[in-house]
Formats: structure tokens, sequence, C-alpha cells
């Protein structure tokens, strides 16, 4: 039952990471240069709009 | 049921690998640490998996891959000479059979260890490596560490998902393995972009290290207890709050302590008494034997060149005897003991030139690594942020090997040779950028010399 359980849950989380792999175009090429972080995703939810607010109302000043 | 679901894994693998011929790299990662073959019955063992992986690797990077990208380095050329090496000492083997058994697989985890840092050539691909590596042998962490939470653990009688001491199915070394891990989850959870961090992975990465450490209470390696001690004592050097560090490992510490096996005090208690425990005694026996081997074949005499050695020795016996302990002393003969050191492995059978050639791979990784993280510790570019964590994570499983291998002889474990692989190529990986950028920065002084040359006449 143990051993079900870590295959199950290990070979997910493989598949979903080689999927996630496949998807990205950096995979294959990146600019050295390049100073953004490749595949980082926009910040989420609250996190995101908070910095959104704070931007707006730098701007706004 | 589970036959085909890993069959339906690894042919999974290979189709995803016509899209993208990186996966091939990664589904032989993933076969030779866990052996699927091994694991099921009928389905996994029919095709030859793992040289199928093999040959598809090197196709797809010979065929897809760009090779101005891929840098032949110094100690890929050190892998090389010890793979020639063992080849050559493998010709005047002691014991030919043997030798040839152990030759069918090094050979392939060297050529292999050569080939990784080719493939390895973007930051995506670094990751997605880590991340198979972690992920494959965390199937066999998590269950070993879930049996012994569980109250399964114990020597010789805990079981794997392969019972044939291949690989990293063999408890000392899964117990190294384990905890060597460790340093590669905590920079995946911190640094990772194909699972970017947040509660979910945080949680995974946590319980994943939680398993690890239990892997040498369960599997009782007392190597195991050494490499944790080594590796709470490395991560002071990078932890930011070092009380707050202190508390949670004695935290983690106490929590564990419900889980230890009660053999395990006995196993552990033998870690002072040398004299009483056959297999600490005969293993300085045997490494005694083997500089006096080595004084006589400096060369080496191959592979398994131990199988020649024979102890005979007094050993104190304790017995119970109507409720009375009496403790004699035997004599007891021991014949083909293995080296239990990676050390004198390397010095028995291949010599001193092979540890030479060893020592030097692993003496010049750490060396590297140490010098990547110094220089990009202080960097500002958000994509120049995971470098320095990885090579300190390199480095500090680097020493958690050796520590482990002072004991085991893991001289040629592939899964360590995947971590040397991982470090050749985060090393020309930041080489490359380096040379990028200074490129880069002479350019643009040219260019901006050649401006203000042209804009000079117009002046008045």
């Amino acid at each position: 039952m143990i051993d079900y359980f870590a295959l199950a849950l290990t070979h997910a989380l493989i598949m979903i990471a080689l999927l996630r792999v496949l998807m990205r175009d950096e995979l294959d090429r990146e600019d050295p240069l390049s100073d953004d972080v490749p595949g980082a995703e926009p910040q989420a939810g609250r996190e995101a709009r908070r910095n959104r607010r704070n931007h707006r109302r730098d701007s706004d000043a | 049921m589970l036959d085909a679901a890993l069959f339906l894994t690894v042919m999974g693998m290979f189709a995803l690998g016509l899209k993208r011929p990186f996966v091939w790299v990664l589904a032989y990662l993933y076969i030779d640490i866990l052996a699927p073959q091994k694991i099921g019955w009928t389905l996994t063992p029919l095709l030859p998996i793992s040289l199928i992986a093999f040959l598809l690797a090197f196709a797809g990077w010979a065929v897809a891959d760009p090779k101005s990208e891929s840098r032949f380095t110094l100690r890929q050329g050190i892998l090389l000479a010890l793979l020639v090496y063992c080849f050559m000492t493998l010709q005047w083997a002691d014991f030919p059979e043997n030798a040839q058994d152990k030759w069918d697989w090094v050979w392939k985890a060297l050529v292999f260890a050569i080939f990784l840092p080719l493939t390895l050539f973007t930051r995506l691909r670094i990751e997605a490596a880590a991340l198979v590596l972690v992920l494959t042998a965390g199937a066999i962490v998590i269950s070993t560490g879930m049996k012994t939470a569980l109250g399964g653990g114990g020597y010789d009688s805990l079981y794997f998902f392969v019972n044939d001491n291949s690989n990293i199915y063999e408890s000392s070394t899964l117990a190294t393995v384990a905890i060597a891990l460790i340093p590669i989850i905590l920079w995946s959870a911190r640094h990772g972009t194909i699972f970017p961090p947040d509660w979910r992975v945080r949680t995974f990465a946590g319980l994943l290290i939680f398993a690890c450490l239990l892997v040498p209470i369960g599997t009782e390696a007392r190597t195991g207890l050494l490499c944790i001690a080594v590796l709470g004592v490395m991560m002071l050097r990078d932890v930011k709050n070092r009380i707050m560090y202190l508390l949670a490992a004695g935290a983690l510490g106490v929590m564990a302590l419900p889980f230890i096996p009660a053999s395990y005090y006995e196993r552990m208690a033998t870690l002072g008494s040398v004299q009483s425990d056959q297999s600490a005694s005969t293993r300085v026996q045997v490494w005694m034997w083997t500089l006096d081997y080595a004084a006589e074949n400096p060369l080496g005499g191959g592979f398994d060149a131990y199988r020649a050695n024979e102890f005979t020795y007094d050993l104190p016996v304790t017995r119970d005897e109507g409720g009375a302990l009496v403790t004699e002393i035997k004599e007891v003969t021991d014949e083909s003991r293995a080296y239990h050191s990676s050390f004198f492995e390397m010095l028995g059978e291949q010599g001193w030139p092979g540890l030479i050639l060893w020592v030097s791979l692993h003496v010049l990784g750490l060396v590297q690594m140490e010098s990547i993280r110094r220089k990009w510790r202080n960097r500002e570019s958000p994509a120049e942020q995971w470098q320095g964590p990885l090579a300190s994570a390199l480095q500090f499983s680097n020493i958690i090997y050796l520590v482990g291998a002072t004991f085991q002889g893991i001289a040629y474990q592939p899964v360590f040779l995947m971590l040397i692989g991982l470090q050749i190529a985060l090393a020309t990986y930041c080489r490359k950028r380096e040379s990028a950028k200074a490129e880069a920065e002479r350019k643009a002084l040219r260019e901006a010399r050649r401006a203000a040359a042209s804009a000079e006449p117009a002046m008045p």
C-alpha cells in the first residue's frame, strides 16, 4: 500500500513536471544575457494586487 | 496494474521525447535510479528499457541539440581517463568474471556522467534534471520513510521496491543518497520554476526531507547518522537565522524519536565499540590488507580484487546461558570481505592512478562549487540568483557523499555520478554566461568608442 502511494505520488509529479517542461521554449534555447527569470510566473492573487496598488500610488504621487 | 502503470510511464516518456528529445535524458535518469524494469514483472522487463533510453538520449542530443552549446571540460576529461583506466585494469583483473559483471554497469554510469553535462546547457534543463533525480529517488525515500514511520523499519527487515541490493536499493547507499538529496530538495523548493515555490511545494519539500532523515533510521545505516550530523553542521554556513535553525533541528530530532525501532539503539551503540562488531573490525582489517595489496599491485587488481582477502581473528562473542551473559573469545575467519570504503575500493581495484583520478574529480568539484558560490553570491540580476545556491547545494551533496563513501564502496554509484554531471553542467553554464556578458560589455564599449569617434568631426 505504502509502495503504491509513494510510486503514484512521485510519478504524478514527474509526469506533471515533464509536461510543464515540454511547453517551455527555454528548455532548448536561452539568451545568456537575459536578466529575466525564465518561466517565472506572474505574481498570484493578493500579492500581485498589492503590488499593482502600490505601483499606482507611486505613479499618482 | 502496477506493472502496466510503470510500463505506460516509460512509454509515455519515450513518446514525449519525440516532441522534445531532451525528455529522453530525463527518462534515462528516471530508469537508471528507479529501475522500473525490476519492479514490474511482465511488461516492463519485456524490453531493455534502460538500454533504449540510453541510446535515445544520445541520439536525441546528436540529432537535435546545438553542439556549439556543449563544452568538454577538465572534469569530463578526468571521468574519461577513469573510464579508460578501468577498462585497462579489466584486462589484468584478478577475478575476470566478477570484474566483467561490475564493468557492465560501471562503464554506463561513467559514460552517462560524461555525457549528461553536454545536454544540460539551459537553466531549465539543469533544473529539470535535478527535479527528476529528486522525485525518482524520492519514490524510494518516501516509501522507506513511511514504512519507518509506521514501524516497519529495521536492518534486513525493511523491504524496498527491489530487494537485490543493486544500485540505491542497498540500505546504507540509500541512506547516504537520501541525506545527500536534502540540499538539492531545498534548492528546488526555493529556486524552482517548474514547480514555483508556494505552500504546496514547501509542504511537499518539508515532508520529503523528513522522509530522507528517516531513511538512515529505518535502514539502521550507521553511516547515514554521520551524514546527517555533517549536513547539520554544514548548513549552519548558509542559514540566515542560526538560532531558529538550531531550534528547528532539535525539534525535528525529537519528532523523529518515536519512529526509531528498538533495534536501532543496539546497532548504533556499536558505533563506539569497534572491537566487538564484525562489520566494523573487518573493515579496518580490509583497509590494511588493501594498503598491502596496493604496495604489491600499484596499478590495481581490477574490479572486485577484494575477493582475494581472508582474515582470521579473535572476536568476543556474548551469548545468553540460563539468564547469565557469557562472553567468549572465538576465532572467526572471514573471506572476500568487500572494501567498505570507496577510497580503498579505488585503491585496490584501480591502484594509485585510479585513486588519484577519483579523488581529484571530487576535490576539483568541491573547489569549483565553492568558487561559483562566492562569485555569484552578491549578484543582483533576478536571473542570477539560483546559481550560487545550487553550487552550494551540490557541494554539500558531494561532501555528504564523500563522508558516506569513506565507509562504503560506492565509488561508481550512478546517482552521485549524475550529481557530478550536474556540477559540471552548472560550472559550464556559469562560465558561458560570464563570457557572454564580458563579450557584450566589450562590444558595447567598442561601439561607444566608435560612436564617439564618428561624432567628433561634427563638433565645431
